[in-house]
């Protein structure tokens, strides 16, 4: 992934985040994995920028977190949407999808 | 995204809560990223890789730990927060690690601060301090006419009086003005006068009052201790004259407190007025310098002065002062121009004096602070401590930014390696500003500490009759001033950081181990020279304004006063035809010239002449132009020696003979040159015949110029005034005697007494008091003013010192290595002493011949403040140099000394 490419992509990774972890909660690594399955390894992120933007959604509250044990009985931070993180999935999505759309018809017509 | 707004309260809070946490936060990420990272690793070993190639490939997957770390940090949104912090934890440690540097920074900040804030404090208690008993100081307006002279004056000399020649107001037209202005609220008239009280069994003694209108005390707000004050309907002509209200002062001393004064009978000029009441919270009257006991309606004009008619008193324009009260919500424009209306429409088909009063501006002076005549001069003296305050401002903030900067200069080094290791330099820029904003709140609160001591020294003490109260700091003064603190300190503070970026690592790694390189030194001399440079001009600065102060004050009043008493001679009960006044005024100067000790005497009628503030006057019109309005000039009558005594110069004709006594028709008068101008343009004034008087003028000729004489209050304008023989001059019952005795001893003084009362028995005498004492009291605000003024030099003065001290010193301090060196090979004390004085010699050179043009450059700039001291006064040029010398002598020899007592294995241990 370029650094360009990568920049487009800060503001879907937000929304990939919070589709996966709508889900269920998820720790770190797992929310990485869920993405690049997803994507079908078509966005494959640094898997490092994914904190960051982690510590941004619940800056935000639309996550939150908690140490949980995993299956392997580790310790690991799983992450959760909140409420306000459910509204904003749904807005977001909505917002995307008219982007896309529009995008898409400008690509259509030329 | 961002298509969802977030509340800010909550974010606020998180906030919070991440910067209280944030320790555990970056245990938590760090622990998270470990399990993030073995998660990978595990997955690439299951994938086949070995534990090595799995983890590598993992990090690399992750793409920079250090990266995320830094930027989920970030993302929590308390950095600043975090870095201010650890700034100021750093720039804290450098505080503790050279406490002499910063102690020098800390108190030179405090001191400038503190003193600036301290005497501002101070000053602005001394010229707005309310007067006593009167609640109504700030909100209470004078009110004066102004306007161009009269007596169709050429139009040059019309321009140089420009000012506000005050005029008189008749009674009537008074009347008139009270009832038409409604946007006072009040307007109260009041006129000095001076009062012989008689006292059972005793020598009577004179007291000083007004008399005044019924509203005079409500305007003012003064309430009464005892009984009542005077009412509003006791202001007509026709109002009962025999009540007076007296001061508290006078109910102690003349009735004594313990007996209520009210409806007692107080006998003044032989007339009895009975005591209606007593006025409260001290009033002493409206001149700070005169301290007044009796009030007496204006009526009682008429009974006091019986050989006026009562038509005379309504048709005199008295010298009344006038006291308003504007209404609540009128500006001060608007109840100009209701005035002006007013006395505009009094001129219209009037009398003469009222088309002449038509023709005058009226201007209010907000406050009754200061006196109408002193404001110049008061003016003039803040403007003065504004100037002087801010160079002691700059002066200190030069220091510390002298300072600051030599010390960052050598801190250049370490910056260049931060930068090398990878510190942005906004980074580094910021960690300057943090520690130079500590040292400037340090600073500030330092100079709270400062000022609050001056303030505690000068607590209680009087300067004169101004008494130092328990003053309050002034808040807006300190805010100013830490704010310039702080600011200047930052700055300063910063511009090495940003001459860092020009710093290579490489050389200064490798002049690390030296300490200094050629290139510091240049730069530190440089700045020792500009520091020279910076404070020679600003203490020339101070000196000429200071020196420019002094003579304001030490102005000439063009009478040569030394060793020259006051005495004041009234003639109870005996109004002798004027031939005889005359005459008796040099029986008792002959009689007092006698007296041992005495080296001269004169008479004079009318007020004491160095008195700025009102005085005798009389109306005046040319001869040839006997139609005009006439104009009132400051009028005395004196014996013939007066000007002599006095050293008052004839600049044309001549003054008064013994002949002069008899002169029949035209009498002779003598002008200062000032009125010369104003009556003649000067030009052609000897043999002029002029109108002297109100309902009788009698026709006077001119016969000599002198030179002009001051008011104590106003002392750079020339008083027009007059002078007759006292035969000729009409006050009629006192004048005032002027003795020049070697010695002021009791001795003397009493022979003066018993020598006037051979002459004059049976009249009330007081002590005769030295005429400076008397100038002192009417500037008392001025001289308090300078005082501070003079502590206020002499801080800056110190701070200049100081701060030079301080940059030389700690140049010199940065050589103790080579002094070190050069003293275990050998080098005597003496040798290194020279070696800092041929250092100190160029630096000084330098910065002295810069410092001279700027100096020479801010007094052009100051010249017109500047009275009576040229740009290039020589005294205030040998103090800069004198300051100049002297520190930076110390600041020389004290390190040099140190630094040759230093051995050198401690010196190296030290590096």
């Amino acid at each position: 992934v370029t650094d360009r490419s990568a920049d487009v992509l800060r503001g879907t990774l937000d929304l990939l985040i919070l589709k996966t972890v709508a889900l269920e909660p998820m720790h770190g690594w797992g929310i990485s994995q869920r993405i690049q399955l997803m994507s079908n390894g078509l966005l494959e992120v640094n898997q490092g920028s994914l904190y960051p933007a982690l510590q941004r959604l619940e800056e935000r509250g639309w996550v939150e977190s908690d140490w949980q044990r995993t299956d392997e009985n580790r310790r690991a931070k799983y992450y959760q949407l909140t409420a306000a993180g459910r509204r904003a999935l749904g807005a977001e999505t909505k917002s995307w999808r008219e982007y896309v759309n529009a995008v898409e018809s400008i690509l259509g017509t030329t | 995204m961002g298509v969802v707004a977030v509340p800010l309260a909550s974010r606020l809070f998180r906030r919070i809560r991440y910067f209280l946490r944030r320790d555990k936060l970056d245990r938590d990420l760090d622990e998270e990223i470990r399990f993030h990272i073995e998660k990978e690793t595990e997955k690439n070993v299951r994938a086949g890789m070995s534990p090595r190639e799995a983890r590598r490939a993992a990090m690399i997957a992750f793409g920079g730990v250090d990266r995320h770390t830094e930027g989920t940090r970030q993302a929590r949104g308390t950095m600043l927060v975090e870095h201010t912090l650890r700034d100021v934890e750093l720039a804290l440690r450098g505080v503790r690690r050279s406490p002499g540097f910063s102690l020098v920074v800390v108190l030179t900040l405090g001191l400038g601060t503190g003193a600036v804030t301290a005497v501002f404090g101070m000053a602005n208690q001394i010229v707005f301090r309310p007067l006593p008993g009167v609640a109504n100081t700030s909100d209470a307006v004078f009110l004066r006419f102004c306007g161009p002279a009269p007596m169709g004056l050429p139009a040059e000399f019309a321009a140089r009086l420009d000012g506000c020649t005050s005029s008189g107001i008749t009674y009537s037209d008074l009347q008139e003005l009270r009832n038409a202005a409604t946007l006072l609220d009040g307007l109260a008239s009041y006129a000095g006068l001076s009062l012989p009280l008689s006292r059972d069994g005793e020598r009577p003694v004179f007291v000083s009052g007004n008399t005044v209108t019924g509203d005079f005390f409500e305007v003012l707000g003064v309430r009464p201790a005892r009984g009542r004050l005077l009412h509003a309907d006791e202001t007509g002509i026709d109002a009962n004259p025999f009540v007076v209200v007296i001061s508290e002062r006078l109910w102690a001393t003349h009735f004594g407190m313990d007996v209520d004064p009210i409806g007692r009978t107080l006998i003044l000029d032989g007339l009895g007025f009975r005591v209606v009441g007593v006025a409260g919270g001290a009033f002493a009257g409206l001149e700070r310098s005169r301290t007044l006991d009796v009030w007496l309606p204006h009526s009682a004009l008429i009974p006091l002065f019986d050989n006026r008619t009562r038509d005379s008193l309504l048709e005199a324009t008295t010298h009344n002062q006038l006291v308003g009260l504007p209404a609540a919500g009128a500006s001060l424009e608007a109840v100009e121009a209701q005035l002006a209306d007013i006395v505009a429409r009094l001129g219209e088909g009037g009398s003469d004096h009222q088309r002449y009063m038509a023709e005058l501006e009226p201007a209010l002076y907000t406050g009754l602070h200061t006196p109408v005549v002193t404001r110049d001069l008061t003016r003039n003296t803040l403007a003065i401590f504004g100037g002087i305050g801010a160079i002691a401002l700059l002066i200190s903030y030069a220091n510390v930014a002298g300072l600051l900067l030599m010390r960052n200069i050598s801190a250049g080094a370490l910056v260049a390696v931060r930068r090398a290791i990878g510190a942005s330099s906004g980074r580094i820029a910021r960690q300057h500003i943090t520690g130079s904003v500590l040292f400037g709140l340090l600073g500030t609160v330092a100079g709270l500490g400062v000022a609050w001591l001056i303030l505690h020294v000068f607590q209680g003490l009087s300067v004169r009759q101004v008494e130092l109260q328990a003053f309050s700091l002034d808040w807006r003064v300190l805010a100013f001033a830490g704010t310039l603190a702080i600011g200047s300190t930052a700055i300063f503070g910063t511009l090495p950081a940003a001459l860092a970026g020009r710093f290579d690592l490489d050389a200064a790694l490798r002049s690390a181990g030296r300490r200094s390189t050629r290139r510091e030194s240049l730069l530190s001399r440089g700045l020792s020279a500009a520091q020279i440079a910076l404070t020679l001009t600003l203490v020339v600065g101070a000196a000429l304004l200071t020196n420019t102060l002094r003579s304001l004050y030490a102005a000439d009043l063009g009478l040569s006063l030394e060793g020259v008493s006051e005495l004041g001679i009234r003639l109870l009960g005996l109004p002798p035809p004027s031939m005889e006044l005359d005459a008796l005024a040099e029986q008792v100067a002959v009689s007092v010239a006698g007296v041992p000790g005495v080296d001269g005497v004169a008479v004079l009628s009318g007020m004491a002449p160095y008195v700025g503030n009102g005085g005798f006057f009389d109306r005046v019109r040319l001869a040839e132009a006997p139609e005009t309005e006439p104009a009132e000039y400051l009028s005395f009558g004196v014996n013939p020696g007066w000007f002599e005594f006095f050293g008052v110069e004839t600049l044309r004709g001549r003054t008064f003979l013994n002949d002069d006594r008899a002169a029949g028709f035209p009498k002779p008068v003598v002008v200062t040159s000032a009125l010369s101008v104003a009556l003649f343009g000067g030009i052609d004034v000897i043999g002029r015949r002029i109108l002297i008087g109100n309902r009788e003028p009698e026709e006077f000729e001119v016969i000599g110029v002198v030179d002009d004489i001051y008011g104590a209050e106003a002392p750079t304008e020339p008083r027009q005034a007059f002078f007759v023989t006292l035969g000729a001059h009409p006050t009629g019952t006192s004048f005032l005697a002027y003795v020049r005795a070697r010695d002021s001893s009791s001795q003397v003084a009493e022979g003066i007494q018993s020598a006037v009362e051979a002459v004059v028995p049976d009249v009330p005498l007081d002590d005769p008091v030295p005429v400076s004492i008397r100038i002192d009291d009417l500037r008392q605000e001025q001289i308090a003013l300078r005082r501070l003024l003079t502590l206020l030099s002499g801080l800056t003065v110190l701070l200049s010192a100081i701060g030079l001290y301080g940059v030389v010193s700690y140049d010199v301090a940065r050589r103790r290595r080579e002094f070190g060196i050069r003293s275990a090979v050998g080098a005597r004390r003496h040798h290194l002493i020279r070696l800092v004085a041929q250092y100190a010699k160029i630096v000084v050179l330098l910065g002295g011949a810069v410092g001279l043009v700027g100096a020479y450059a801010l007094a052009r700039a100051l010249e017109n403040r500047l009275f009576e001291v040229g740009a290039f006064d020589p005294a205030s040029y040998l103090t800069g140099l004198a300051v100049l010398g002297v520190a930076a002598t110390l600041a020389c020899l004290v390190p040099s000394m140190q630094a040759s007592r230093v051995d050198l294995a401690t010196v190296l241990r030290h590096d």
